[in-house]
């Protein structure tokens, strides 16, 4: 049995790019909103501030810090909510065939995820690392040919 | 490691199509009412041709990109360029493969591959793929094939005549399209009298035409019940061209089913992957003995407009010959049956239906006859045409009545039931029942029946419900199911 984790550098990754989004509504609300309208814009960068520090700075790392995915010898459960947990465990004879999604330069990002598709459904490991990606991959495909 | 075919570099391209926005805005930006405009156009003409080379670029090296490895336990498919996805399927997990061969695909060496496992909810293919012949005949020879030693020998090819029949009776309704073409020449003659002045003068060639038949039909009449009659044709022709040369072939493991004129296809079905086999009827079919195997197979009728047929016809009788391996035994008769007394269960619904038409037309009657006097045969006729699809359900449910019910032999279950005015008989494994069902009303509480619904596991939700059960039986279904149902609040003996 093994433990996995998100991968820290991700959630670093993502608060980046909410602060990015975040220059680009602030920005754009006052280039394209007419003058008149400048109490508009005050509200729309508030909003977008507020969406954005909740998501980046409390959401993500509570959500970061109860993500757990174990790989046991015949199944992977995934443990995950910040307001309400949710266990899943799929065991691996169901389990029919698996992808793994990968982002430019995700040894740095950490935007690697693995998808199992099984019987009526997904489950999905987001935000590993590569290699802990690329492990769990190897891993589910030996104990499934192990199990046949 | 195999690339797929380079026809797939235009469908990679066309995602990049709307790129073809900035020729689109250079040309809107040119254009004036000048005799320079086509030179002034002209001269940037290069810029377009950068963005359509743009889009090429793209969808080459987007195929380029899609990479196919074929490993002794797995298929691999790499794609993507920026957000690269690997898919990894292990072959044992491939339910159905299937191989197309459409002529126009046909003429560049190019082949439809696509491998579906029992994943998802939705009948689409897991992966699909566009490949050449030797790339094709490559992965193939990875995924299990008929054993000419194993082959069944009593599966026969369905001769021409079945295929005949399958396509008149599987065109879009068959019954359904001389209902309605009738109803629009029957009801367009009747009008005639009424209307015709006001629609035959729509056209007046298609005026003409009825006047020279000296049929008292209406030229719009004419027209929509000509369009039904002709899509059905059309219909018939595309299943005739589609079903036509049907093969199959089977061992206890694979069973490989290939048909089609213009577009051949095949299917390798692991056999242990079926969830059910569905054999069809209608009323027609089953007053002469005839039926049409369909299995669910995950996979297997996933391409649109195509249906999961296995046997397109064949006789009731002879339909245990060569299919052992699928479960599928000739002569079972039912052990629980739907008990006559709850004859309301499968009549009452249509009985009141086809009882409502005269008391209906007869209070719209009194209506009709004040405010539009000439439109009263109409109505009549209309009534009349209501009261046949009424009177028709009437006979297809007394006859599930007659037949309907579950029996167990073997590991098997097997299903007769109907569903509007189709009947089916269902077998599959014990095991792949997901769910059970029983259901009371108050009425059936009180006369000790109920109805059963039964579940496969399958990528369709479909149910299979056995109405007029006597309680015990319901529960006794339920109970060699492995479920504990308990209909009085006393749980039954496990």
């Amino acid at each position: 049995m093994k433990d996995y984790f998100p991968d820290k550098h991700c959630l670093l990754t993502l608060i980046l790019l909410i602060i990015l989004a975040e220059a680009i509504i602030w920005f754009a609300s006052g280039r394209f909103i007419p003058e008149q309208f400048s109490i508009l814009v005050t509200v729309i960068r508030i909003i977008a501030i507020a969406i954005g520090f909740i998501i980046g700075f409390i959401y993500f790392p509570l959500f970061f810090r109860t993500v757990r995915y174990t790989v046991t010898e015949t199944e992977i459960i995934r443990t995950s909510g910040v307001f309400i947990k949710i266990y899943q465990s799929v065991q691996y004879s169901a389990i029919q065939y698996t992808t793994m999604i990968s982002s430019p330069f995700s040894k740095i990002s950490g935007f690697n995820f693995v998808v199992f598709f099984m019987f009526g459904g997904q489950l999905r490991l987001l935000f590993l690392a590569r290699d802990d990606a690329e492990e769990i991959m190897k891993l589910a495909a030996h104990f499934s040919r192990k199990g046949e | 490691m195999y690339h797929e075919h380079p026809l797939r570099i235009l469908k990679y391209s066309a995602k990049n199509i709307w790129l073809l926005i900035f020729p689109f805005i250079r040309g809107l930006r040119t254009y004036h009412f000048s005799k320079d405009f086509f030179y002034t156009w002209i001269q940037g003409a290069w810029k377009d041709l950068l963005v359509i080379g743009a889009i090429i670029l793209f969808g080459l090296i987007r195929w380029f990109f899609s990479i196919i490895d074929v490993h002794e336990n797995e298929l691999i498919h790499r794609d993507g360029v920026f957000i690269r996805v690997t898919t990894h399927v292990p072959l044992a997990n491939i339910s159905c493969s299937t191989v197309e061969n459409p002529v126009h695909l046909g003429a560049f060496g190019a082949r439809r591959l696509s491998c579906d496992t029992r994943a998802g909810i939705f009948k689409t293919a897991d992966l699909k793929m566009l490949v050449n012949e030797s790339t094709c005949a490559a992965i193939m020879k990875h995924i299990p094939d008929t054993a000419e030693k194993n082959k069944a020998a009593e599966l026969k090819r369905p001769s021409w005549l079945s295929i005949l029949l399958f396509s008149v009776f599987f065109s879009s309704g068959f019954s359904g399209t001389v209902y309605v073409a009738m109803f629009f020449f029957k009801g367009g003659d009747i009008a005639h009298d009424i209307i015709s002045m006001s629609l035959s003068t729509l056209t007046k060639e298609t005026a003409k035409l009825t006047d020279k038949l000296l049929l008292k039909i209406p030229a719009m009449a004419l027209v929509i019940g000509a369009f039904f009659i002709g899509s059905w044709f059309v219909s018939f022709v595309v299943n005739l061209l589609r079903y036509a040369g049907f093969r199959i072939e089977t061992d206890n493991k694979v069973m490989k089913v290939s048909y089609g004129i213009l577009n051949r296809v095949e299917y390798r079905i692991r056999l242990s992957h079926v969830n059910y086999t569905d054999l069809r009827q209608n009323l027609v079919m089953k007053l002469m003995g005839a039926v049409s195997l369909n299995v669910s197979c995950a996979g297997y009728g996933a391409v649109k407009n195509r249906l999961p047929v296995l046997m397109p016809v064949k006789k009731e009788k002879d339909i245990g010959r060569g299919l052992e391996a699928m479960g599928i035994v000739g002569g079972v008769q039912n052990t629980y049956k739907a008990r006559i007394a709850g004859a309301g269960s499968y009549l009452l619904l249509p009985i009141i239906a086809a009882a409502a038409v005269h008391p209906l037309y007869n209070a719209t009657r009194g209506l009709v006859i004040s405010f539009f006097p000439k439109l009263e045969e109409l109505l009549h006729f209309a009534a009349v045409m209501a009261e046949i699809p009424l009177i028709w359900f009437i006979i297809v449910k007394a006859a599930a009545l007659l037949t309907s019910g579950i029996t167990f032999y073997d590991d098997s279950i097997l299903i007769r039931c109907s569903k509007w005015n189709s009947f089916h008989t269902v077998v599959g494994d014990r095991k792949n029942v997901v769910k059970v069902e029983v259901e009371q009303n108050l009425l059936q509480r009180m006369s000790k029946r109920c109805a059963v619904s039964i579940w496969f596991g399958s990528e369709e939700y479909k149910r299979y419900k056995v109405k007029a059960l006597s309680e015990a039986d319901g529960l006794k279904i339920a109970e060699t199911l492995g479920c504990g149902i308990s209909l009085r609040n006393t749980e039954i003996s496990r």
